[in-house]
C-alpha cells in the first residue's frame, strides 16, 4: 500500500546476503579464475600477474576517535548566540491565535511557532515539512515576521526548503564533513527575544542521518545541529523519535535536484496499491486505487485500476509520483482506468500536497473480516482478522448474512478491508 | 599538443557542444560526437591520433563506469519484474538484427565468415549513448526499467555471441584441430565465466570494504578504485573488462546495502568523463569512411533498422504497455563502443577479415551515433519518460 505524498524508501532483502553465502561465493569465484588461468593456451598464461595500480592504494584512513570536549557542555550557550542568527522560528499559516506562546509577533497577533528553519543562503532556509502547514509560511526572528513560500519538499527524508521575500538572511556555513559517532555538537533554537541551545552528541550515523543524544526540546522538527566548528550539520526530522536528523548538506542537495523538477509532491488525492501476487492475477497490470480522499478532486475510484497517465504507461505507484513531477496542478491529467471489464478515459487534476493524503474521516465499517472470512484465508492473504469488510467484488456489505451469501459459489473474491482508517484491497480464498 | 592540453580542450569543447546541443533541441551526446569529429584527426587534427592513444585509457575507465552502472540494474527484484520481458524484446531484435544482416550481407556477394561478424556487431545496443541519453532526460517508468535491463542484456549476449563465433571461425581456420578447439572453447569460457567470476569477486571485496567507508568523497574513490582494479585485472588476465564491469555492478546491487549511496556517488564524478568519453569516440570517427563502404554498408543500416525495430514489434506486439509497445524499437538502433571494440579484436584475430568488416562498422557507427540517440530522445518524449525538458541558453 502506498500513499503518493508518503512513499517509503525501500530496503528489500539483497540476493547475495549473509557472510557465509559471500566467502562461499568468492572461494567459487577465485576457482573459477584460477582454473581458467591454469586451463588457458600458453599464450594467454604468459601474463604477469598485474600489480595493483596506485589507484588502489588504501582508501580508507583510520578514522581517529573523537571525544566531545567538556568544553561544549559549559558554554553551548554562549556558542549558541553566535549561531542564533541563521536561526528561525517557523509558523506555518498567517493563523493569529491569542494568548499562545509567540515568538515575537507584533502585539496582539500570536502565532503559534511549529518549528525551527535555518538559513542555507541568502534567500533560502531549510526546515522540516512537519513544521509546514501550508505552501506559504511565515518566519520570525526578530520583531518583524518574514513572509516566504515552500519551492521544494523531499518526501522521503521530510526536508523542505523555504523561499523567503526580500533576500538578506546570514547563511549558516555547510559542515566540512560528517560528523563521527562520539561528536558533539550544538542543536540551537529560538525564543521569546533571544535564543536556546543544547549541547548534544551524534550517537550513531547511518548513511545520511543522525541519531542525537542530548537533553532538552530536540524532538521540534526543522530544529539546526550546528558541530563544534558551529557549521551546520543536520536538521531534526522531528518524525521517526525526537532524536532522529538529517545530514544538512545531502537533503540541501535533494531539494535543490527536485526544485529544477518542480520542487513539490503532487497528489491525486487517492491512495495507491500496488498489484502483486492474487491481486495481479485478478486485476492485470497497473496500479490499483484503494481509497479516494477527495472525490471532487478526481474522477477515480476505489477499485479502478489505472493503466496509463497521459502518455505514460503506469505499473507501480512510483510510475504515478514520476508522472505527476511534470504535471501542473490543479489541471486535469488524462487517467486511461480499467473499471470492471470496461476501459475508460477520466480526468484527475493533482494538487500540491505537503503531507501524506489523510482519508476523510467517517465511520468504521460494523463487520469484522473473521466474522465471514475464516482465519486461515485471511492470514494466507495477509489480512489482519480484526480488519473490517467495506464491500465484496465491489457490493458493500452491512450485514454478516448478506455477506457470507455473497460468497457462494466459493471462489476468490476481491474484498475492500478497512484497517486503522487505512484502506486495501485484497484476494480471499475462503476455505 | 600535449596531453593535458589535449584533455583540457576536450573537456572545453564538450562544454560548448552540450549548450550548442540544447540550443538545437538534440541529445548532448550527439554534441559530443560531432564536436568530437571536429577537433579529431579527420578535420582539424587538434587532437592528434597520438593523443588518442594516450587518451585511450579514459575511453576504458568511462565504459567500465557506464558498465558498472548498468550492472547496478541487474538487482534481483528489479529484474524479476522486467526480467522475463526485457530476456524476450532482446533475444527478438538481436536474433533478427543477426538474421536480417547476415543474410543480407551474403545476399550482396560477401563471404560467410564476413556476413556472421557483421551480424553479430550489429546485433548491438550501445550501452553508453543509451544511458547518456536517458540521464539527461532523467527518465524513469516502464519504457526505461525494460530498456536499461535490455542494454545490459543484449552486450551480455553480444559478447557470448562473439565468444561462440569467434571459436567456430578458430576451429575452421587450419592448424592442429585439437589445440584450436582448446583456444576456441577455452575464450569462449574464459572471457564469459571468468569475466563474470572476477568481477563478482571484486564486488565483494568492495561490499566488504563499502562498510568502512563514510563520506561520500571516499564513497566515489571506493568506487572509481574498484572499477579500475577491475578493467586493469580483466585486461591482464585477458578478460572482457566490459563483462567483468557488468559483474561488479550487479554483485554490488545484489550483496551491498549501501549501492543506493555508491551509485549516487559515482553520479557526481561521471559527467566529466562521459563528455569526454564520447568526444574522445567522435574523434576516432572518420566520416570520409562513409564514402566508401557502397552497397554492404547501406544493406548493413538498413537491414539492422529493420531487423531491432521489427524484433522489438514482434517481442511486444501483446504487451498491454502501450508506451513501451510504440517506442522501444526507436531506443535500440544507437550503437557505438562495443561494436567499435569488436572491430579491434576481429583486427586482432582475423587480420585477413578486418578490413571489409572494420570500414562497414565504422562508417554505419557514424550514421547511428546521429540518429541514434535523437530517435531515443523522441521515444522517451513521447512515452512520456522524459523527466526533464533541457531548454535552450537563450530562454
Amino acid at each position: 500500500m502506498t500513499d503518493l505524498a508518503s512513499t517509503p524508501p525501500e530496503d528489500a532483502p539483497k540476493l547475495i546476503a549473509g557472510r557465509d553465502t559471500k566467502l562461499l561465493l568468492a572461494g567459487a569465484c577465485l576457482a573459477v579464475i584460477g582454473v581458467g588461468a591454469w586451463l588457458a593456451p600458453r599464450k594467454a598464461a604468459t601474463h604477469a600477474p598485474a600489480p595493483p595500480p596506485e589507484a588502489a592504494a588504501p582508501l580508507l584512513q583510520q578514522e581517529q576517535e573523537r571525544r566531545v570536549p567538556a568544553a561544549l557542555f559549559r558554554n553551548a550557550y554562549e556558542r549558541g548566540a553566535g549561531l542564533s542568527a541563521h536561526v528561525f522560528t517557523i509558523a506555518a499559516s498567517p493563523r493569529p491565535r491569542r494568548g499562545t506562546v509567540p515568538d515575537s509577533g507584533p502585539e496582539g497577533d500570536a502565532w503559534e511557532p511549529r518549528g525551527y528553519a535555518v538559513a542555507v543562503d541568502a534567500e533560502h532556509v531549510l526546515t522540516h515539512r512537519e513544521a509546514l502547514e501550508a505552501v506559504e509560511v511565515r518566519l520570525f526572528a526578530g520583531d518583524v515576521p518574514r513572509e516566504g513560500r515552500v519551492v521544494a519538499v523531499d518526501i522521503a527524508d521530510g526536508v523542505a526548503l523555504v523561499e523567503v521575500d526580500g533576500a538578506g538572511l546570514v547563511p549558516a556555513a555547510a559542515a566540512l564533513e560528517p560528523a563521527a559517532a562520539g561528536s558533539g555538537a550544538v542543536a540551537v533554537g529560538r525564543e521569546r527575544g533571544g535564543h536556546w541551545a543544547a549541547p548534544v552528541v551524534v550517537a550513531g550515523r547511518s548513511e545520511l542521518r543522525y541519531t542525537l543524544a542530548g537533553f532538552g526540546p530536540l524532538g521540534v522538527p526543522g530544529l539546526p545541529v550546528f558541530d563544534v566548528d558551529g557549521r551546520l550539520l543536520a536538521i531534526v526530522t522531528g518524525r521517526g523519535g525526537p532524536h532522529n536528523a538529517v545530514a544538512a548538506e545531502g537533503a540541501l542537495e535533494r531539494l535543490r535536484r527536485l526544485r529544477s523538477r518542480g520542487g513539490l509532491p503532487r497528489t491525486l488525492g487517492v491512495t495507491l496499491q500496488a498489484l502483486e501476487g492474487k491481486l495481479q492475477e485478478q486485476l492485470g497490470t497497473g496500479v490499483l486505487v484503494a481509497d479516494v480522499h477527495d472525490e471532487e478532486q478526481t474522477q477515480l475510484r476505489p477499485g479502478d485500476v489505472i493503466l496509463k497517465i497521459g502518455p505514460r504507461d503506469v505499473l507501480k505507484p512510483d510510475d504515478v509520483t514520476a508522472a505527476m513531477e511534470n504535471s501542473v496542478p490543479g489541471e486535469p491529467l488524462d487517467v486511461q482506468i480499467r473499471r470492471g471489464r470496461r476501459t475508460l478515459a477520466v480526468k484527475a487534476a493533482p494538487r500540491v500536497a505537503l503531507h501524506a493524503a489523510r482519508p476523510a474521516t467517517r465511520a468504521v465499517p460494523a463487520i469484522r473480516a473473521d466474522a465471514v472470512f475464516d482465519a486461515e484465508s485471511l492470514r494466507a492473504a495477509g489480512v489482519p482478522t480484526d480488519s473490517r469488510i467495506v464491500s465484496i467484488d465491489g457490493a458493500p456489505g452491512t450485514d454478516i448474512r448478506s455477506l457470507r451469501a455473497r460468497l457462494r459459489p466459493r471462489r476468490p473474491r476481491l474484498v475492500l478491508f478497512e484497517d486503522a482508517a487505512t484502506r486495501f484491497f485484497a484476494v480471499i480464498d475462503p476455505a | 599538443m600535449n596531453e593535458v592540453l589535449s584533455v583540457g580542450l576536450i573537456l572545453v569543447a564538450a562544454l560548448v557542444a552540450g549548450h550548442a546541443a540544447q540550443l538545437v533541441r538534440v541529445p548532448e551526446v550527439t554534441g559530443y560526437l560531432i564536436i568530437g569529429v571536429v577537433i579529431g584527426p579527420a578535420t582539424l587534427d587538434l587532437v592528434s591520433h597520438s593523443n588518442l592513444e594516450t587518451l585511450g585509457f579514459l575511453s576504458e575507465v568511462a565504459l567500465g563506469l557506464i558498465l558498472f552502472s548498468i550492472g547496478m540494474i541487474f538487482e534481483a527484484g528489479h529484474f524479476r519484474r522486467v526480467g522475463r520481458e526485457a530476456i524476450r524484446i532482446t533475444l527478438w531484435e538481436a536474433l533478427l538484427a543477426f538474421a536480417f544482416v547476415t543474410l543480407g550481407v551474403l545476399a550482396v556477394g560477401q563471404p560467410l565468415p564476413i556476413a556472421l561478424l557483421l551480424g553479430v556487431i550489429a546485433m548491438e545496443t550501445a550501452p553508453a549513448t543509451t544511458l547518456m541519453v536517458l540521464h539527461e532526460y532523467d527518465a524513469r517508468g516502464p519504457l526505461t526499467d525494460r530498456l536499461l535491463a535490455l542494454v545490459a542484456l543484449n552486450n551480455m549476449i553480444v559478447l557470448s555471441a562473439y565468444g561462440l563465433l569467434a571459436a567456430a571461425l578458430t576451429l575452421g581456420g587450419g592448424g592442429s584441430w585439437l589445440s584450436a578447439a582448446h583456444r576456441g572453447i577455452h575464450g569462449l569460457l574464459w572471457s564469459t565465466f571468468g569475466s563474470v567470476a572476477l568481477g563478482v569477486l571484486l564486488g565483494l571485496v568492495m561490499d566488504a570494504w563499502s562498510g568502512r567507508v563514510r563520506e561520500s568523497g571516499e564513497s566515489m574513490t571506493l568506487v572509481i578504485g574498484f572499477i579500475l582494479l577491475t578493467v586493469g585485472a580483466a585486461r591482464q588476465l585477458g578478460l572482457s573488462p566490459l563483462f567483468a564491469s557488468l559483474a561488479l555492478g550487479a554483485t554490488m546491487a545484489n550483496a551491498s546495502r549501501r549501492s543506493d549511496e555508491l551509485l549516487a556517488a559515482i553520479g557526481r564524478a561521471d559527467p566529466p568523463l562521459y563528455a569526454a568519453f564520447f568526444v574522445l569516440a567522435g574523434a576516432e570517427l572518420r566520416p570520409q569512411s562513409l564514402a566508401g563502404v557502397g552497397l554492404v554498408g547501406v544493406a548493413y543500416v538498413l537491414l539492422r533498422s529493420a531487423g531491432k525495430l521489427l524484433g522489438a514489434w514482434t517481442a511486444l506486439r501483446q504487451s498491454p504497455l502501450d508506451g513501451v509497445r510504440r517506442n522501444m524499437g526507436l531506443c535500440l538502433l544507437s550503437s557505438s563502443s562495443l561494436a567499435v571494440g569488436l572491430t579491434l579484436q576481429v583486427r586482432h584475430a582475423f587480420p585477413e577479415l578486418a578490413s571489409a568488416v572494420t570500414g562497414v562498422v565504422l562508417a554505419a557507427v557514424i550514421v547511428f551515433e546521429v540518429i541514434g540517440p535523437w530517435l531515443t530522445r523522441q521515444a522517451l518524449l513521447r512515452s512520456g519518460e522524459a523527466q526533464t525538458q533541457p531548454r535552450p541558453l537563450a530562454d
